[in-house]
Protein backbone atom coordinates (compact mmCIF):
# COMPACT_ATOMS: atom_id res chain seq x y z
CA UNK A 1 0.00 0.00 0.00
CA UNK A 2 2.68 2.49 0.85
CA UNK A 3 4.91 1.56 -1.88
CA UNK A 4 2.45 1.81 -4.57
CA UNK A 5 1.38 5.35 -3.17
CA UNK A 6 5.09 6.31 -3.34
CA UNK A 7 5.29 4.83 -6.63
CA UNK A 8 2.50 7.56 -7.70
CA UNK A 9 3.90 9.93 -6.03
CA UNK A 10 7.18 10.32 -7.26
CA UNK A 11 5.29 9.65 -10.48
CA UNK A 12 3.69 12.96 -10.13
CA UNK A 13 6.29 14.84 -9.57
CA UNK A 14 8.76 13.70 -12.65
CA UNK A 15 8.46 17.32 -14.04
CA UNK A 16 7.40 15.87 -18.10
CA UNK A 17 3.94 14.99 -15.92
CA UNK A 18 2.57 17.80 -16.49
CA UNK A 19 -0.93 18.84 -15.05
CA UNK A 20 -2.00 15.55 -13.63
CA UNK A 21 -5.39 14.11 -14.92
CA UNK A 22 -8.44 13.58 -12.27
CA UNK A 23 -7.23 10.07 -12.01
CA UNK A 24 -3.76 10.19 -11.21
CA UNK A 25 -4.88 12.95 -8.40
CA UNK A 26 -6.95 10.13 -7.14
CA UNK A 27 -4.35 7.96 -7.01
CA UNK A 28 -2.44 9.67 -4.76
CA UNK A 29 -5.06 9.69 -2.11
CA UNK A 30 -3.99 13.23 -1.07
CA UNK A 31 -7.16 15.29 1.41
CA UNK A 32 -9.22 17.42 -0.94
CA UNK A 33 -9.92 20.40 1.14
CA UNK A 34 -6.57 20.71 2.91
CA UNK A 35 -3.93 24.10 2.75
CA UNK A 36 -2.47 23.74 0.24
CA UNK A 37 -4.87 22.00 -2.14
CA UNK A 38 -3.73 18.82 -3.74
CA UNK A 39 -2.61 20.33 -7.21
CA UNK A 40 -0.88 23.14 -5.21
CA UNK A 41 1.28 20.78 -2.93
CA UNK A 42 2.09 18.72 -5.94
CA UNK A 43 3.20 21.91 -7.92
CA UNK A 44 4.83 22.98 -4.88
CA UNK A 45 6.96 19.87 -4.68
CA UNK A 46 7.57 19.49 -8.18
CA UNK A 47 8.82 23.37 -8.15
CA UNK A 48 11.18 22.82 -5.40
CA UNK A 49 12.67 20.13 -6.92
CA UNK A 50 13.28 22.10 -9.81
CA UNK A 51 14.75 24.50 -8.10
CA UNK A 52 17.10 22.52 -6.37
CA UNK A 53 18.42 20.91 -9.30
CA UNK A 54 18.89 24.49 -11.15
CA UNK A 55 20.63 25.35 -8.04
CA UNK A 56 22.66 22.49 -8.39
CA UNK A 57 23.76 22.96 -12.16
CA UNK A 58 23.97 27.03 -11.65
CA UNK A 59 26.98 25.47 -8.92
CA UNK A 60 28.04 23.12 -11.25
CA UNK A 61 27.99 24.57 -14.59
CA UNK A 62 29.79 28.31 -13.58
CA UNK A 63 31.79 28.45 -16.82
CA UNK A 64 28.42 27.14 -19.13
CA UNK A 65 26.95 29.79 -17.04
CA UNK A 66 28.95 32.69 -18.47
CA UNK A 67 28.98 31.46 -21.93
CA UNK A 68 25.50 31.18 -22.55
CA UNK A 69 24.30 34.30 -20.36
CA UNK A 70 21.78 33.61 -17.27
CA UNK A 71 18.62 33.11 -19.29
CA UNK A 72 19.43 31.04 -22.13
CA UNK A 73 21.72 28.54 -19.68
CA UNK A 74 18.78 29.03 -17.14
CA UNK A 75 16.51 27.62 -20.42
CA UNK A 76 19.15 24.74 -21.07
CA UNK A 77 18.92 23.71 -17.39
CA UNK A 78 14.92 23.41 -17.04
CA UNK A 79 14.79 21.64 -20.42
CA UNK A 80 17.78 19.21 -19.38
CA UNK A 81 15.98 18.88 -15.73
CA UNK A 82 12.41 18.04 -17.94
CA UNK A 83 14.36 15.68 -19.91
CA UNK A 84 16.77 13.90 -17.27
CA UNK A 85 13.74 13.47 -15.69
CA UNK A 86 15.03 11.98 -11.63
CA UNK A 87 18.28 11.20 -11.37
CA UNK A 88 19.12 7.61 -9.67
CA UNK A 89 19.90 7.92 -5.90
CA UNK A 90 23.63 6.92 -6.62
CA UNK A 91 24.07 10.37 -7.85
CA UNK A 92 21.80 12.62 -5.77
CA UNK A 93 22.60 15.71 -5.92
CA UNK A 94 25.94 16.51 -5.56
CA UNK A 95 27.16 16.10 -9.05
CA UNK A 96 23.35 15.83 -10.75
CA UNK A 97 23.94 17.08 -14.77
CA UNK A 98 26.79 14.71 -16.00
CA UNK A 99 24.29 14.02 -19.00
CA UNK A 100 23.84 17.74 -19.98
CA UNK A 101 26.93 17.51 -22.53
CA UNK A 102 24.85 14.43 -24.10
CA UNK A 103 21.81 16.11 -24.16
CA UNK A 104 22.81 18.44 -25.60
CA UNK A 105 24.84 17.06 -28.56
CA UNK A 106 21.83 14.84 -28.50
CA UNK A 107 19.06 17.45 -29.36
CA UNK A 108 20.37 19.84 -30.35
CA UNK A 109 20.27 20.42 -34.34
CA UNK A 110 23.68 22.41 -34.65
CA UNK A 111 25.36 22.26 -31.20
CA UNK A 112 27.86 24.80 -30.60
CA UNK A 113 30.94 22.77 -30.80
CA UNK A 114 32.59 25.53 -28.01
CA UNK A 115 29.50 25.07 -25.55
CA UNK A 116 30.07 20.97 -25.60
CA UNK A 117 33.57 21.70 -24.56
CA UNK A 118 32.65 24.34 -22.02
CA UNK A 119 30.30 22.13 -20.66
CA UNK A 120 32.59 18.98 -20.91
CA UNK A 121 34.81 21.30 -18.85
CA UNK A 122 32.45 22.21 -16.01
CA UNK A 123 31.76 18.37 -15.84
CA UNK A 124 35.56 18.01 -15.12
CA UNK A 125 36.27 20.34 -12.71
CA UNK A 126 33.23 18.97 -10.56
CA UNK A 127 34.34 15.52 -10.38
CA UNK A 128 37.88 16.41 -10.02
CA UNK A 129 36.80 18.41 -6.61
CA UNK A 130 34.99 15.60 -5.29
CA UNK A 131 37.49 13.34 -6.31
CA UNK A 132 39.53 11.51 -3.46
CA UNK A 133 42.33 13.85 -2.20
CA UNK A 134 45.58 11.94 -2.75
CA UNK A 135 49.36 13.04 -1.50
CA UNK A 136 51.06 13.85 -4.97
CA UNK A 137 54.71 12.67 -5.24
CA UNK A 138 57.49 15.36 -5.30
CA UNK A 139 60.52 15.53 -8.12
CA UNK A 140 62.71 13.98 -5.65
CA UNK A 141 60.88 11.14 -4.40
CA UNK A 142 60.44 10.48 -8.60
CA UNK A 143 64.22 10.40 -8.59
CA UNK A 144 64.80 8.32 -5.49
CA UNK A 145 61.96 5.99 -6.78
CA UNK A 146 63.95 5.31 -10.53
CA UNK A 147 67.17 4.55 -8.82
CA UNK A 148 65.60 2.02 -6.21
CA UNK A 149 65.46 -1.17 -8.25
CA UNK A 150 63.81 -3.19 -6.22
CA UNK A 151 60.77 -0.75 -6.16
CA UNK A 152 57.21 -2.83 -6.35
CA UNK A 153 55.37 0.47 -6.68
CA UNK A 154 54.06 2.44 -9.90
CA UNK A 155 53.74 5.56 -10.39
CA UNK A 156 50.87 7.33 -12.05
CA UNK A 157 48.26 10.12 -12.64
CA UNK A 158 45.93 10.85 -9.37
CA UNK A 159 42.51 9.89 -9.54
CA UNK A 160 41.52 13.35 -9.49
CA UNK A 161 43.31 14.59 -12.59
CA UNK A 162 41.02 14.66 -15.59
CA UNK A 163 41.62 15.14 -19.07
CA UNK A 164 40.19 15.86 -23.25
CA UNK A 165 40.95 16.87 -26.37
CA UNK A 166 39.15 19.31 -28.21
CA UNK A 167 39.49 21.03 -31.42
CA UNK A 168 38.01 23.94 -29.75
CA UNK A 169 40.52 26.61 -27.41
CA UNK A 170 39.65 26.89 -24.03
CA UNK A 171 42.58 29.13 -23.34
CA UNK A 172 40.75 31.91 -22.42
CA UNK A 173 38.99 30.19 -19.52
CA UNK A 174 42.53 29.65 -17.85
CA UNK A 175 42.04 33.10 -16.63
CA UNK A 176 42.33 33.19 -12.90
CA UNK A 177 41.91 29.69 -12.53
CA UNK A 178 45.29 27.99 -12.75
CA UNK A 179 48.39 29.01 -10.96
CA UNK A 180 51.11 30.92 -12.86
CA UNK A 181 52.38 27.97 -15.12
CA UNK A 182 55.25 29.82 -17.71
CA UNK A 183 57.04 26.91 -18.89
CA UNK A 184 56.79 27.07 -22.41
CA UNK A 185 56.33 23.71 -22.20
CA UNK A 186 52.49 24.12 -21.10
CA UNK A 187 51.52 25.86 -24.42
CA UNK A 188 49.62 24.39 -27.00
CA UNK A 189 51.80 24.28 -30.45
CA UNK A 190 48.90 22.12 -32.21
CA UNK A 191 46.23 24.75 -33.18
CA UNK A 192 43.58 22.48 -34.46
CA UNK A 193 43.79 19.98 -31.37
CA UNK A 194 44.40 21.20 -27.43
CA UNK A 195 44.42 18.47 -24.53
CA UNK A 196 42.72 19.77 -21.41
CA UNK A 197 43.92 18.99 -18.05
CA UNK A 198 41.83 19.37 -15.21
CA UNK A 199 43.58 18.50 -11.17
CA UNK A 200 43.32 18.96 -8.43
CA UNK A 201 46.46 20.71 -5.91
CA UNK A 202 45.52 21.72 -2.43
CA UNK A 203 41.92 21.28 -2.45
CA UNK A 204 41.65 23.35 -5.63
CA UNK A 205 40.61 22.25 -8.73
CA UNK A 206 43.07 23.93 -11.95
CA UNK A 207 42.84 23.74 -15.63
CA UNK A 208 45.41 24.60 -18.78
CA UNK A 209 45.78 23.77 -22.29
CA UNK A 210 48.99 21.44 -22.95
CA UNK A 211 50.94 21.13 -25.76
CA UNK A 212 50.97 17.67 -28.03
CA UNK A 213 54.27 16.20 -26.30
CA UNK A 214 52.89 16.91 -22.61
CA UNK A 215 49.37 15.89 -23.38
CA UNK A 216 51.07 12.29 -25.52
CA UNK A 217 52.92 11.81 -21.81
CA UNK A 218 49.76 12.55 -19.55
CA UNK A 219 48.30 9.68 -21.41
CA UNK A 220 50.95 7.68 -21.21
CA UNK A 221 50.58 8.05 -17.43
CA UNK A 222 46.74 7.33 -17.34
CA UNK A 223 48.19 3.53 -16.82
CA UNK A 224 49.71 2.85 -13.67
CA UNK A 225 53.43 2.51 -14.92
CA UNK A 226 56.66 0.52 -13.30
CA UNK A 227 59.99 1.77 -12.91
CA UNK A 228 61.36 -0.58 -15.67
CA UNK A 229 58.58 0.80 -18.53
CA UNK A 230 59.58 4.72 -17.54
CA UNK A 231 63.25 3.65 -17.85
CA UNK A 232 62.52 1.91 -20.64
CA UNK A 233 60.84 5.03 -22.49
CA UNK A 234 63.75 7.01 -21.60
CA UNK A 235 65.87 4.70 -23.44
CA UNK A 236 63.84 4.96 -26.48
CA UNK A 237 65.85 8.17 -27.73
CA UNK A 238 67.87 11.36 -26.35
CA UNK A 239 64.33 13.39 -27.22
CA UNK A 240 61.82 11.02 -25.24
CA UNK A 241 64.11 11.37 -22.60
CA UNK A 242 64.62 14.99 -22.68
CA UNK A 243 60.46 14.89 -22.90
CA UNK A 244 59.89 12.69 -20.00
CA UNK A 245 62.31 14.61 -18.16
CA UNK A 246 60.51 17.86 -18.90
CA UNK A 247 56.92 16.09 -18.36
CA UNK A 248 57.89 14.49 -14.83
CA UNK A 249 59.37 18.38 -13.66
CA UNK A 250 56.07 19.69 -15.04
CA UNK A 251 53.83 16.74 -13.49
CA UNK A 252 54.83 16.81 -9.66
CA UNK A 253 55.62 20.28 -9.59
CA UNK A 254 51.72 20.82 -10.41
CA UNK A 255 50.91 17.57 -8.44
CA UNK A 256 49.60 15.68 -11.22
CA UNK A 257 51.47 12.42 -10.03
CA UNK A 258 51.27 9.86 -7.22
CA UNK A 259 52.88 6.59 -6.08
CA UNK A 260 50.70 3.89 -5.72
CA UNK A 261 51.78 2.41 -2.08
CA UNK A 262 50.21 -1.15 -3.00
CA UNK A 263 52.68 -3.63 -4.88
CA UNK A 264 51.34 -4.10 -8.21
CA UNK A 265 49.65 -8.12 -9.17
CA UNK B 1 30.17 8.45 21.29
CA UNK B 2 30.63 11.89 23.31
CA UNK B 3 27.12 13.16 23.64
CA UNK B 4 27.97 15.39 27.03
CA UNK B 5 29.24 17.58 24.51
CA UNK B 6 26.61 19.02 22.79
CA UNK B 7 24.94 21.22 24.65
CA UNK B 8 23.43 24.91 24.22
CA UNK B 9 22.93 26.62 21.56
CA UNK B 10 24.75 24.99 18.33
CA UNK B 11 24.41 26.45 14.31
CA UNK B 12 23.33 24.39 11.26
CA UNK B 13 27.05 24.39 9.50
CA UNK B 14 26.88 26.31 5.93
CA UNK B 15 29.49 27.04 3.15
CA UNK B 16 28.58 30.78 3.23
CA UNK B 17 30.47 30.81 6.88
CA UNK B 18 32.67 28.31 7.11
CA UNK B 19 35.78 30.56 6.23
CA UNK B 20 34.73 33.23 8.76
CA UNK B 21 34.44 30.11 11.18
CA UNK B 22 38.23 29.38 10.71
CA UNK B 23 39.41 32.32 10.58
CA UNK B 24 37.65 33.16 13.74
CA UNK B 25 39.86 29.81 15.24
CA UNK B 26 42.91 31.51 13.54
CA UNK B 27 42.43 33.86 15.34
CA UNK B 28 41.88 32.55 18.46
CA UNK B 29 38.79 34.39 18.89
CA UNK B 30 35.95 32.08 17.88
CA UNK B 31 32.53 33.15 18.35
CA UNK B 32 31.62 31.44 21.87
CA UNK B 33 27.77 31.82 21.74
CA UNK B 34 28.18 28.27 19.25
CA UNK B 35 28.42 25.59 21.20
CA UNK B 36 28.35 23.26 18.45
CA UNK B 37 27.91 22.78 14.97
CA UNK B 38 25.44 20.41 12.70
CA UNK B 39 26.85 18.84 10.02
CA UNK B 40 24.70 18.75 6.50
CA UNK B 41 26.05 15.18 6.49
CA UNK B 42 25.07 15.44 2.69
CA UNK B 43 27.39 17.46 1.35
CA UNK B 44 30.35 15.68 2.67
CA UNK B 45 29.05 12.41 0.52
CA UNK B 46 32.23 12.75 -1.57
CA UNK B 47 35.97 11.08 -1.67
CA UNK B 48 37.18 14.13 -1.50
CA UNK B 49 37.09 18.20 -1.25
CA UNK B 50 38.25 21.13 0.31
CA UNK B 51 34.97 21.33 2.07
CA UNK B 52 36.06 18.40 3.82
CA UNK B 53 39.04 19.44 4.57
CA UNK B 54 38.16 22.30 6.32
CA UNK B 55 35.22 20.25 8.30
CA UNK B 56 38.19 18.30 10.09
CA UNK B 57 39.36 21.81 11.18
CA UNK B 58 36.35 22.89 12.37
CA UNK B 59 35.79 19.58 14.31
CA UNK B 60 38.92 20.06 16.09
CA UNK B 61 37.09 23.13 17.97
CA UNK B 62 33.55 22.44 17.86
CA UNK B 63 32.02 18.75 18.77
CA UNK B 64 29.39 17.93 16.01
CA UNK B 65 26.33 16.23 15.11
CA UNK B 66 25.53 14.80 11.65
CA UNK B 67 22.19 15.84 9.62
CA UNK B 68 20.81 14.57 6.71
CA UNK B 69 17.95 15.05 4.21
CA UNK B 70 19.19 11.73 1.79
CA UNK B 71 18.74 8.30 3.95
CA UNK B 72 15.51 7.92 2.84
CA UNK B 73 14.34 6.98 6.06
CA UNK B 74 10.49 6.89 5.16
CA UNK B 75 10.77 4.29 1.89
CA UNK B 76 8.95 1.44 1.66
CA UNK B 77 11.56 -0.16 -0.24
CA UNK B 78 14.08 0.54 2.79
CA UNK B 79 16.73 2.84 3.38
CA UNK B 80 19.47 4.45 0.99
CA UNK B 81 22.33 2.22 1.84
CA UNK B 82 24.97 3.89 -0.59
CA UNK B 83 24.37 7.39 1.38
CA UNK B 84 24.16 5.23 4.38
CA UNK B 85 27.91 3.85 3.74
CA UNK B 86 28.77 7.52 3.40
CA UNK B 87 27.25 8.59 6.38
CA UNK B 88 28.87 5.39 8.34
CA UNK B 89 32.26 7.05 6.80
CA UNK B 90 31.39 10.36 8.02
CA UNK B 91 30.09 8.98 11.50
CA UNK B 92 33.78 7.05 11.63
CA UNK B 93 35.64 10.24 10.88
CA UNK B 94 34.22 13.05 12.49
CA UNK B 95 32.86 11.09 15.71
CA UNK B 96 29.02 13.01 15.75
CA UNK B 97 27.38 12.50 18.77
CA UNK B 98 24.29 11.65 16.87
CA UNK B 99 22.79 11.50 13.67
CA UNK B 100 19.56 12.72 12.38
CA UNK B 101 17.22 12.20 9.43
CA UNK B 102 13.79 13.18 8.46
CA UNK B 103 10.19 11.64 8.84
CA UNK B 104 9.96 11.68 5.01
CA UNK B 105 10.78 9.76 2.18
CA UNK B 106 13.34 10.83 -0.64
CA UNK B 107 12.76 8.28 -3.66
CA UNK B 108 11.36 4.95 -4.68
CA UNK B 109 12.55 2.53 -7.14
CA UNK B 110 16.00 3.59 -6.73
CA UNK B 111 15.65 7.58 -7.78
CA UNK B 112 16.44 9.87 -5.72
CA UNK B 113 14.57 13.43 -4.83
CA UNK B 114 15.75 15.98 -3.28
CA UNK B 115 12.65 17.17 -0.92
CA UNK B 116 11.15 16.02 1.66
CA UNK B 117 8.15 14.21 0.78
CA UNK B 118 5.09 13.24 3.27
CA UNK B 119 3.97 10.04 4.46
CA UNK B 120 0.61 9.26 5.06
CA UNK B 121 -0.04 8.71 8.82
CA UNK B 122 -0.74 4.31 8.84
CA UNK B 123 0.29 1.80 10.64
CA UNK B 124 2.17 0.67 7.97
CA UNK B 125 4.06 3.84 7.60
CA UNK B 126 5.23 3.38 11.31
CA UNK B 127 6.57 -0.20 10.91
CA UNK B 128 8.47 1.13 7.89
CA UNK B 129 10.06 3.73 9.47
CA UNK B 130 10.77 2.06 12.66
CA UNK B 131 12.33 -0.78 10.98
CA UNK B 132 14.13 1.71 8.39
CA UNK B 133 15.44 3.39 11.66
CA UNK B 134 16.83 0.43 13.39
CA UNK B 135 18.42 -0.65 10.62
CA UNK B 136 20.41 2.27 9.74
CA UNK B 137 21.12 2.64 13.51
CA UNK B 138 22.85 -0.71 13.83
CA UNK B 139 24.87 -0.23 10.62
CA UNK B 140 26.31 3.31 11.66
CA UNK B 141 26.48 2.30 15.09
CA UNK B 142 25.84 5.57 16.36
CA UNK B 143 22.85 7.04 17.82
CA UNK B 144 19.72 8.35 15.52
CA UNK B 145 17.12 10.93 16.03
CA UNK B 146 14.61 11.76 13.45
CA UNK B 147 12.85 14.56 13.03
CA UNK B 148 9.32 15.77 12.23
CA UNK B 149 8.86 17.40 8.33
CA UNK B 150 6.38 19.98 6.80
CA UNK B 151 4.30 18.86 4.71
CA UNK B 152 2.19 20.76 2.06
CA UNK B 153 0.08 16.96 1.69
CA UNK B 154 -2.25 15.13 3.62
CA UNK B 155 -3.42 11.66 2.82
CA UNK B 156 -6.98 10.67 3.08
CA UNK B 157 -5.95 7.09 4.12
CA UNK B 158 -3.87 8.55 7.30
CA UNK B 159 -5.18 6.89 10.79
CA UNK B 160 -3.93 9.29 13.24
CA UNK B 161 -3.13 12.28 14.04
CA UNK B 162 0.35 13.95 13.07
CA UNK B 163 1.99 13.86 16.59
CA UNK B 164 0.45 10.28 17.01
CA UNK B 165 2.63 9.10 14.34
CA UNK B 166 6.24 10.29 15.41
CA UNK B 167 4.99 9.21 19.02
CA UNK B 168 4.38 5.63 17.31
CA UNK B 169 7.28 6.22 15.30
CA UNK B 170 9.98 6.67 18.36
CA UNK B 171 8.46 4.33 20.39
CA UNK B 172 8.63 1.75 17.53
CA UNK B 173 12.07 2.10 16.75
CA UNK B 174 13.45 3.16 20.56
CA UNK B 175 14.76 6.50 19.02
CA UNK B 176 14.91 9.80 20.17
CA UNK B 177 13.43 13.22 18.50
CA UNK B 178 14.66 15.84 16.94
CA UNK B 179 11.78 18.45 17.50
CA UNK B 180 11.76 21.10 14.36
CA UNK B 181 9.81 23.98 16.03
CA UNK B 182 9.39 25.82 12.47
CA UNK B 183 8.31 22.23 10.89
CA UNK B 184 5.36 22.46 13.91
CA UNK B 185 4.25 26.08 13.48
CA UNK B 186 4.19 25.79 9.61
CA UNK B 187 2.06 22.76 9.82
CA UNK B 188 0.21 23.78 12.22
CA UNK B 189 -1.05 26.62 10.27
CA UNK B 190 -1.58 24.95 6.86
CA UNK B 191 -3.23 21.57 8.67
CA UNK B 192 -5.19 23.47 11.06
CA UNK B 193 -4.38 22.00 14.67
CA UNK B 194 -2.99 23.80 17.87
CA UNK B 195 0.84 23.64 18.20
CA UNK B 196 1.36 23.72 21.61
CA UNK B 197 -0.81 21.06 22.24
CA UNK B 198 0.99 18.84 19.69
CA UNK B 199 4.11 19.87 21.93
CA UNK B 200 2.17 19.15 25.26
CA UNK B 201 1.91 15.47 23.89
CA UNK B 202 5.61 14.98 23.51
CA UNK B 203 6.92 13.21 26.43
CA UNK B 204 9.92 15.14 27.63
CA UNK B 205 12.62 12.28 27.69
CA UNK B 206 12.20 11.70 23.42
CA UNK B 207 13.04 15.23 23.00
CA UNK B 208 17.09 15.36 22.14
CA UNK B 209 17.46 18.30 20.23
CA UNK B 210 15.37 21.00 18.28
CA UNK B 211 15.70 22.92 15.36
CA UNK B 212 15.02 26.94 14.71
CA UNK B 213 13.98 28.15 11.64
CA UNK B 214 12.41 30.60 9.27
CA UNK B 215 9.36 30.20 6.68
CA UNK B 216 7.75 32.39 4.41
CA UNK B 217 4.12 32.75 3.19
CA UNK B 218 3.42 31.65 -0.16
CA UNK B 219 -0.04 31.79 -1.95
CA UNK B 220 -2.65 31.15 1.22
CA UNK B 221 -0.19 29.03 2.90
CA UNK B 222 3.23 28.77 4.55
CA UNK B 223 6.60 27.45 3.58
CA UNK B 224 9.50 26.23 5.11
CA UNK B 225 11.96 27.48 3.40
CA UNK B 226 14.62 28.30 5.75
CA UNK B 227 15.83 31.26 3.90
CA UNK B 228 13.92 34.07 6.53
CA UNK B 229 14.49 35.55 10.34
CA UNK B 230 12.56 33.32 12.67
CA UNK B 231 9.48 34.65 13.02
CA UNK B 232 7.56 36.11 16.54
CA UNK B 233 5.19 33.12 16.34
CA UNK B 234 7.89 30.59 16.05
CA UNK B 235 9.93 32.11 19.34
CA UNK B 236 7.08 32.34 20.98
CA UNK B 237 6.66 28.47 20.35
CA UNK B 238 10.50 28.32 21.23
CA UNK B 239 9.38 29.91 24.70
CA UNK B 240 6.47 27.44 25.20
CA UNK B 241 8.76 24.28 24.05
CA UNK B 242 11.53 26.10 26.74
CA UNK B 243 9.53 25.01 29.39
CA UNK B 244 8.46 22.11 28.57
CA UNK B 245 11.86 20.28 27.72
CA UNK B 246 14.18 22.14 29.24
CA UNK B 247 18.22 21.96 28.49
CA UNK B 248 17.57 20.37 25.12
CA UNK B 249 20.19 21.73 22.98
CA UNK B 250 18.61 23.78 19.76
CA UNK B 251 20.23 23.87 16.47
CA UNK B 252 19.74 27.24 14.41
CA UNK B 253 18.88 26.37 11.01
CA UNK B 254 19.26 29.09 7.32
CA UNK B 255 19.37 27.79 4.15
CA UNK B 256 18.70 30.20 2.00
CA UNK B 257 19.38 33.93 1.95
CA UNK B 258 21.85 33.50 4.34
CA UNK B 259 23.43 36.59 6.53
CA UNK B 260 26.60 37.61 7.88
CA UNK B 261 27.12 35.55 10.39
CA UNK B 262 27.02 38.29 12.95
CA UNK B 263 23.06 38.09 12.75
CA UNK B 264 23.02 34.36 13.05
CA UNK B 265 24.99 35.11 15.98
CA UNK B 266 22.57 37.63 17.52
CA UNK B 267 19.45 34.70 16.51
CA UNK B 268 21.94 32.68 18.41
CA UNK B 269 22.10 34.82 21.32
CA UNK B 270 17.96 35.40 21.44
CA UNK B 271 17.86 31.31 21.36
CA UNK B 272 19.81 31.34 24.11
CA UNK B 273 18.27 33.48 26.02
CA UNK B 274 14.74 31.91 25.58
CA UNK B 275 15.73 28.35 26.33
CA UNK B 276 18.63 28.66 28.65
CA UNK B 277 18.68 32.01 30.24
CA UNK B 278 22.26 33.21 30.41
CA UNK B 279 24.85 32.18 30.12
CA UNK B 280 23.39 28.49 28.51
CA UNK B 281 22.63 26.08 31.15
CA UNK B 282 24.63 22.46 30.84
CA UNK B 283 22.13 19.76 29.63
CA UNK B 284 22.02 17.24 32.69
CA UNK B 285 24.04 14.47 31.15
CA UNK B 286 22.81 11.72 32.33
CA UNK B 287 19.05 12.48 31.03
CA UNK B 288 20.78 13.35 27.42
CA UNK B 289 21.77 9.81 27.38
CA UNK B 290 18.79 8.34 28.53
CA UNK B 291 17.13 10.11 25.66
CA UNK B 292 19.49 8.72 23.21
CA UNK B 293 19.57 5.14 24.05
CA UNK B 294 16.29 3.30 24.90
Amino acid sequence: MLLELQKSFQKALTPAAGKLSPLRMTELNLQPHCSPSPETAIDQYRAHFVNAYLAVLAEVYTYTGMYLGQEPFQDLCRRYIRWAGLPSDEIGSMVYGQELEAYVRRYSKKADPELLEVIRLDGCICQSFYALDEVSVDLEKVRVWLQDSSSLQRISLLSSLRYFTTSVDLTKYEEDASPDLSEASLTPDAPLKYCVVVWKKDYLVYHRCLGRELSDLLQYFTIARTREEVLTHYCLSQDAAEQLQGFLTVACDYGWLHVNEQAPL
Amino acid sequence: MDTSKISGVGLGLRDEFVSELLTSIENGCPPNRIGWLEILADNYFSQGGRHLHRLASLREHWPVVLHSVGLNVGSAEGPNMQKAAQMRRLVQEFRPAWVSDHLAWTGISGKYIPDLLPLPYTVESVEVVAANIRLLREYLDCPFIIENISSYACFQNSEMTEVEFLLAVVQQAGCGILLDLNNIYVNSQNHGYDAKKFLQQIPRERVVQFHIAGHTSQKGFLLDTHGAAIAPDVWDLATIAAQLFPGVPVCLERDNDIPALGELLRESEQAADIFYGRPPRRVCLEAMEDRLCY
